[in-house]
């Protein structure tokens, strides 16, 4: 209790004084945009999310499949969509821009323009009555032109929100956007009257504390290469057309065609740095493209197994992301990908219906030729259009890429040119998903510094309770999902044979279950047929079960008498060439639901206090940040080192990419930051034992007891040692570039004869062991050998592909070459050999370019090696019970959408300890775990999950087994009154339910699936049919 | 240290050139046309050997390139590979490394003895009555408009059996500017450009003629020159400028500027399907792609068939310098003349006579070419063929 006491009287310093904004102006509705928006409103913020398009969703909404686990894109992000959308405390302005921003951060005044869509957002339901008469037909820019639209259009069925609009470039009544009245089809047949041409656009005015922009990026047309025949030949796409291809609910239902003909292609050529790494159009590396196109052959192959051949074009290969070397491999060993290291100087028709591929072939430097049906462009991400009238409007400026400038990305990776206004996503630069969130979060925590106490705290209503011995009226909704589930189940007569089955009262089939209109549909059918159990057969609850309970919760149904079947992924998809036995399938499944839940019982909501408290492990930049942006929330916050100095690796950097940064410089200023927020520093100091849970954590450090809210892992990682390795360890002159930092920091100038050669790739990107790609080596090579060359020394760096991915990490490349660095380029299986006499004389090695044989003299040899997990890692995951990767790193609890989190509620990682990466992404990370944290622990108490273990202590007989087998340390053994019998603590329990199936007695009861949920659905699928 | 003198050259014309951006991508390997009709030739590997060693280019990777600059134009890291070439040559020829001279060598001592001094040549017979011409001292008509000839008059008889009127080309441009209003005069002693000089590596004789040119353009008071080639006019303004500074001429394309001053209205006299070939030194080198376009669109019952690879992706004409032509050369002209005829076009135009000329040399050569298409400079097929109305 002193404790507590104590945290009221040292509030943080360093906090910035609240100012009169009561909220957050996020602008951008797309993946960034919403995540954002959400973890804002978690922490209690008030949020204007403003989009510039009718819709939110942004490009993810487009994407198909999300790599590496190839997830529907749609499917992970249409749940937060709908969140977002019946979120009361987000505001969302669609087709709306902000226009100007006066005042100062944390009392910033936003103009927002919101245009006229000629729809009433209030009165529309998205029917679309009023686009079948429309006259007007143009290409739909979600289909990236492969479809068509009406003048009065939804830009894809899941939009949020579902409401027309009024397209003035193309409507007959606008001509140059001045209204006059020639077609009034769509505004006569709309039956609810929700079109009008008087409507207005208008100006809204709010005050804001912070502005996050998260406007991400639109796909260059790649015209302009004339060579590549892009708008020549109708089959050469681009990679966001050839993204909609592959969509189901794409303008070509997934099915991989030629445009030219409708034919499948034998043939499919994909191709690298379109307008990318190019001087000529945009010098920077879009980062994503190397391994989204892998995803697309995967992809295009499980689609069409038709297809025989992927010719994969590339310069690099920037498979650099965790998994991503691995999946990159995939595509050669399981899909049949050629890899050609080659860029295409000339695309072709070939005069025979085909198209030709004219390139170098790498392995003879001679020029060559392949004939395909299909070549897609990964063309280059830019800005959005719009970005600079948006600076203007924001009073920030643009880099010289054109997207927004980072004032200091060393320092804080997020904040633009003016202070308080952040940049996240996209709009700082290519970035692919993971990393776009986790700025995303990032940018939450330094926004919600700005919003001070201006929080609005919403009271949580307590769940609907019902009789459970009522009659079961069940509802059961089927959904198309587009033609995920349609184009191969009969869903309609799924829901025709529902409502034949006992206990149903009512059934139908939806186009997109999940989407915000049906939830609308789905609450004014609970209601009408005073329905008190629901039933959606979909796809998976792990993504989707959110969404429905909240819409029962909301109807007045409980939402534990809520279940889903899945008949989708279980049934759909793997049952795509039976058609008719999958559609029997469903309805087994739907019955089997059915039987379930009228056996549901209703729960209550559960909470928890929580300690307003978090514990940081690690003190590196990565905790180090996260500790500051912490406790800048007023959270009291602890950082535990075990070494006796904070700062980890900083400590043995010299000069820091991107801003040639001193290290101990930026450290300084850290450790400064830390002091003013108030942390607590322990060094020295390891974690001896952790108990307890989620706001509850009971941790024995140094000697103390603390309660602990939350609790980070920023443990990094180390050099992995490269003993017997290219001549380490043999000669004395052969080092790492850890050691290297030592060397440049001592040395002013090298002799001019100093000959240093660095050697990538060393124990990284291995057939067996480390088989990843350690992100980091490249762009250390490229800024040491640089500064050595700087420094007098003649360098040269031999690779495997140059993975300079970051947004400045092109030009470093290119300045290192510009400055005489030397490029070797080896083959993955010719290995580099070092000769000497005690001391490393030669390197010798393939050269790709010249198809020979080098000698390199040398001086130096630096070996790029890859960051391992710290040896304090896998102890520590032991006793917290966290999953590692077989890369030794821990794993994260959703690999696109959530790198921050742990499958534990309340445990976080940050920085290296999730995969190496550079300072600006664990800066980014750092500040994202903040603001989960502060969401976390902002209202004081976390709601937990009811569907947990209970145990009938009667039937006890103390074996232990529970205890045993138990992920999560929820069982426990207690003796009272004489009795010796399990309790299961139910904010560890987390209703996995393989306790009650080891219980030999049958004491423990899973309480959402008791053993008579379970018979009835097993009895009911071998019933006799009648 | 003549070694070290020239590393430290080699590693200024790296620098000079942007060759050591080059990050290995391929496309000018892909590209380079010399190899595909057969040749050995990477010019991503001749940057690599460059960087690396710093010399030691075998003879036939230093004289093979044509220049023509298809590598350049899609380079994405902007090297200047035609520029790296030619600086490789200079530095091999203050060595006393010579390429192979064609005809017999007579080009290039024809080059040689126009760059010296007090020259007086006689190669203006032919000219229309109405063009002054200049030998000494200053225009007495042209108002400091100037036309510049260049090597046409000894090329006509060079090629006299090819039967290619070079001088059409010129009396043709003459003709026309006067149409629009321009009646420059001409010198009796311009020089040759210095093209081929500059860019086969004999930097001393680019730089005598240069001078010699400008001093005689200085000396007619020359304001403005129109030039027909090319090469001349690629030459004039990009490589005088850098070498010797600010000019002080207005240096203009006659067909750049005729598309600008000429409207509709061009009658032909019949009809006539054409197609186009961009020459290096107009199309990638100058930009020029739709003037000689516009041009040939305004010229009634005329129609333009586009060869499959045009403009930018132009082909080469496979020889240029007049050296190193050989059955590389060949192969590329008669592809090109196959390209040219496949479009069903009746005759080839370009801009540039030397493409004319190595064109007609492979013409007359095969026997076996399927399209037997005439060959004509656009400013004499306008000249000839289309009447101006009114």
């Amino acid at each position: 209790m002193a404790d507590k006491e104590e945290r009221q009287d040292s509030p943080a310093v360093d906090c910035p004084a609240a100012g009169t904004g009561k909220g957050i102006l996020v602008i951008g509705g797309g993946v960034t945009g919403i995540q954002a928006a959400l973890d804002l409103t978690r922490a209690g913020a008030q949020v204007y999310l403003v989009e510039k398009t009718p819709s939110v969703g942004g490009r993810m909404a487009q994407l198909d499949k999300t790599l590496p686990t190839n997830d529907c894109s749609i499917c992970i992000l249409s749940p937060l969509l709908v969140e977002a959308l019946r979120n009361p405390n987000i505001r969302l302005l669609s087709y709306s821009e902000v226009v100007g921003l006066e005042g100062t951060p944390g009392s910033y005044h936003a103009k927002v323009l919101r245009k006229a869509r000629y729809v009433s957002e209030e009165t529309c339901v998205g029917c679309g009555i009023c686009a079948k008469p429309c006259p007007v037909t143009v290409p739909n820019e979600f289909e990236m032109g492969l479809g068509d639209r009406k003048a009065i259009y939804v830009p894809f069925q899941q939009a949020a929100p579902l409401v027309y609009t009024v397209d003035t470039e193309n409507c007959l009544n606008f001509k140059n956007g001045t209204f006059e009245q020639v077609c009034d089809k769509c505004v006569s047949k709309c039956p609810r009257g929700a079109i009008s041409f008087d409507l207005k656009e208008e100006i809204v005015e709010i005050d804001v504390a912070a502005v996050l922009v998260a406007t991400g990026f639109d796909e260059m047309n790649p015209r302009p290469l004339r060579n590549l025949s892009y708008g020549d030949i109708p089959d050469v796409l681009t990679g966001m057309e050839f993204e909609r291809m592959l969509n189901a609910s794409g303008p070509t239902t997934g099915h991989v065609v030629k445009r030219s003909d409708g034919e499948i292609p034998e043939s499919i050529a994909f191709v690298q740095c379109v307008g990318s790494r190019d001087e000529r159009y945009n010098s920077f590396c879009s980062r994503v493209c190397c391994v989204y196109s892998v995803k697309q052959c995967i992809v295009a192959k499980d689609h069409e197994p038709k297809v025989k051949d992927f010719h994969y074009f590339y310069r690099d290969m920037r498979a650099y992301g965790r998994g991503f070397e691995e999946f990159y491999l995939r595509g050669k060993n399981e899909t049949g990908v050629n890899y050609i290291r080659s860029s295409p100087s000339s695309i072709q028709k070939n005069g025979n219906g085909r198209i030709a591929v004219h390139y170098e072939d790498p392995e003879t430097a001679r020029p060559a030729s392949i004939d395909v049906d299909m070549v897609i462009l990964s063309c280059a991400m830019i800005p959005s259009a719009g970005t600079e009238d948006l600076a203007k409007a924001l009073g920030i400026e643009v880099g010289a890429d054109g997207y927004f400038k980072i004032e200091d990305p060393l320092r804080d990776p997020l904040t633009s040119t003016r202070e308080g206004v952040l940049i996240c996503g996209c709009a700082s630069g290519p970035k692919d998903i993971p990393d776009s969130v986790a700025q995303a979060s990032a940018a939450c925590a330094k926004a919600l510094a700005y919003l001070g106490d201006n929080k609005v705290i919403a009271e949580e209503e307590p769940l609907p309770e019902h009789d459970p011995d009522e009659e079961p009226r069940i509802g059961v909704f089927i959904c198309h999902c587009g033609l995920n589930i349609a184009g191969v189940v009969d869903s309609k007569g799924v829901a025709k044979y529902a409502k034949t089955l006992p206990g149903v009262a009512y059934a139908t089939d939806n186009l997109y279950t999940c989407s915000d209109d049906t939830q609308k549909k789905i609450y004014n059918w609970i209601k009408k047929h005073n329905l008190n159990r629901v039933v959606v057969a979909a796809c998976t609850p792990r993504t989707h079960e959110p969404i429905f309970r909240q819409t029962c919760a909301e109807a007045g149904v409980n939402p534990y008498m809520f279940d889903m079947a899945n008949i989708r992924d279980q049934c759909s998809w793997v049952h795509a060439d039976v058609p008719e036995d999958a559609t029997e399938k469903a309805k087994d499944l739907v019955r089997m639901a059915v039987s379930r839940a009228q056996l549901l019982r209703p729960l209550p909501r559960k909470t928890v206090e929580v300690d307003k408290s978090a514990l940081v492990i690690g003190g590196g930049i990565s905790g180090i940040q996260c500790a500051i942006d912490t406790a800048r929330q007023g959270i009291k916050t602890y950082l535990v080192e075990k070494t006796a100095a904070l700062g980890g690796q900083l400590n043995n950097l010299d000069r820091l990419f991107p801003s040639n940064q001193s290290a101990s410089e930026l450290l300084e200023a850290k450790l400064e930051d830390l002091k003013k927020a108030g942390v607590e520093v322990m060094t020295s100091t390891e974690v001896e034992s952790v108990d307890g849970f989620v706001g509850n954590f009971e941790v024995k450090v140094g000697g103390r007891d603390l309660k602990i809210g939350a609790l980070i892992l920023a443990t990094g990682g180390q050099i992995l040692d490269p003993e017997g390795k290219v001549g380490y360890g043999k000669f004395k002159n052969v080092i790492t570039s850890n050691d290297f930092e030592k060397v440049l920091k001592e040395t002013e100038t090298f002799d001019g004869d100093k000959q240093i050669v660095f050697v990538q790739c060393v124990g990284s990107r291995q057939t067996e062991g480390y088989t990843g790609c350690s992100r980091y080596c490249c762009h250390v090579s490229l800024k040491q050998a640089g500064a050595a060359v700087k420094k007098g020394a003649k360098a040269a760096i031999i690779h495997r592909d140059v993975r300079a991915f970051t947004r400045d990490g092109e030009a470093l490349y290119r300045d290192a070459r510009r400055d005489g660095v030397h490029f070797i380029r080896r083959p993955d299986d010719r290995e580099v050999d070092v000769k000497g006499n005690g001391t490393a004389e030669s390197v010798s090695v393939f050269d790709q370019t010249l198809l020979s044989d080098l000698k390199l003299d040398c001086d130096l040899v630096v070996l790029a090696v890859p960051l391992v997990a710290s040896p304090t890692a896998a102890p520590l995951a032991e006793m917290l019970r966290i999953p590692m990767g077989l890369d030794g790193f821990y794993l994260e609890k959703h690999v696109k959408l959530g790198p921050l989190e742990t499958n534990t509620e309340g445990i976080f990682l940050c920085g290296c300890s999730q995969y190496p990466k550079d300072i600006p992404d664990s800066l980014a990370q750092a500040s994202g775990v903040a603001a989960k944290v502060g969401a976390l622990l902002s209202k004081g108490f976390v709601n937990l999950d009811p569907t947990t273990a209970s145990v009938r202590t009667e039937l006890c007989r103390a074996c232990g087994t529970c205890v045993e087998i138990c992920e999560y340390n929820a069982p426990n053994m207690v003796e009272k009154d004489g009795k010796t019998y399990v309790e299961i603590n139910e904010a560890l329990c987390k209703g996995c339910g393989t306790c009650a199936s080891h219980c030999p007695t049958g004491a423990i009861v899973a309480r959402h699936f008791t053993d008579g949920q379970v018979e009835a659905m097993i009895d009911i699928l071998f019933a006799e049919q009648t | 240290m003549e070694k070290a003198q020239s590393e430290e050259k080699i590693k200024k014309l790296i620098q000079k050139t942007g060759a050591y951006l080059c990050m290995d991508c391929s496309k000018c390997t892909g590209s380079c046309p010399i190899g595909r009709v057969g040749a050995t030739y990477s010019p991503r590997s001749v940057v690599q050997h460059i960087v690396l060693n710093g010399g030691g280019l075998t003879e036939d990777h230093l004289w093979r390139c044509l220049t023509c600059g298809l590598c350049h134009e899609r380079c994405p890291a902007d090297v200047k590979y035609p520029e790296f070439i030619s600086s490789l040559r200079e530095d091999a020829i203050a060595r006393g490394v010579k390429p192979q001279a064609t005809h017999q060598g007579t080009i290039k001592e024809l080059m040689r003895i126009l760059a010296k001094d007090d020259l007086k040549q006689n190669k203006m017979g032919w000219l229309p009555d109405w063009v002054e011409v200049i030998d000494g001292g200053k225009s007495k008509e042209s108002k400091g408009d100037i036309y510049f000839v260049g090597c046409s008059p000894y090329f006509d008889t060079i090629f006299d059996d090819f039967k290619l009127d070079l001088l059409g080309t010129h009396t043709a441009g003459l003709e026309l500017l006067k149409s629009c209003g321009v009646t420059p005069a001409v010198l009796a002693n311009e020089r040759c450009c210095g093209h081929d000089a500059l860019w086969s590596g004999d930097k001393d004789l680019f730089l005598k003629l240069a001078k010699a040119n400008l001093e005689i353009f200085k000396e007619a008071g020359a304001k403005r020159v129109f030039v027909s080639c090319p090469e001349g006019y690629h030459t004039f303004t990009t490589a005088y400028p850098e070498h010797l500074g600010d000019t002080g001429i207005e240096f203009i394309n006659t067909i750049q500027f005729l598309a600008g001053e000429m409207t509709a209205g061009i009658q032909a006299n019949g009809t006539a399907s054409v197609t186009y070939h961009d020459s290096c030194r107009m199309g990638r080198f100058s930009g020029l792609y739709d003037e000689p376009r516009a041009l040939l669109g305004l010229v009634d019952g005329v129609e333009l068939r586009e060869m499959e690879f045009t403009r930018e992706s132009a082909p080469c004409c496979g020889s240029n310098l007049w050296i190193n032509c050989d059955q590389i050369s060949r192969k590329m002209q008669v592809d090109m003349l196959n390209e040219a005829g496949k479009t069903g076009a009746g005759i080839v135009l370009t801009s540039c006579d030397k493409c004319r000329i190595h064109l007609a040399c492979a013409q007359m050569e095969m026997g076996n070419v399927k399209a037997k298409i005439e060959m004509d400079n656009v400013l004499q097929f306008l000249y000839r063929k289309a009447v101006r109305k009114s």
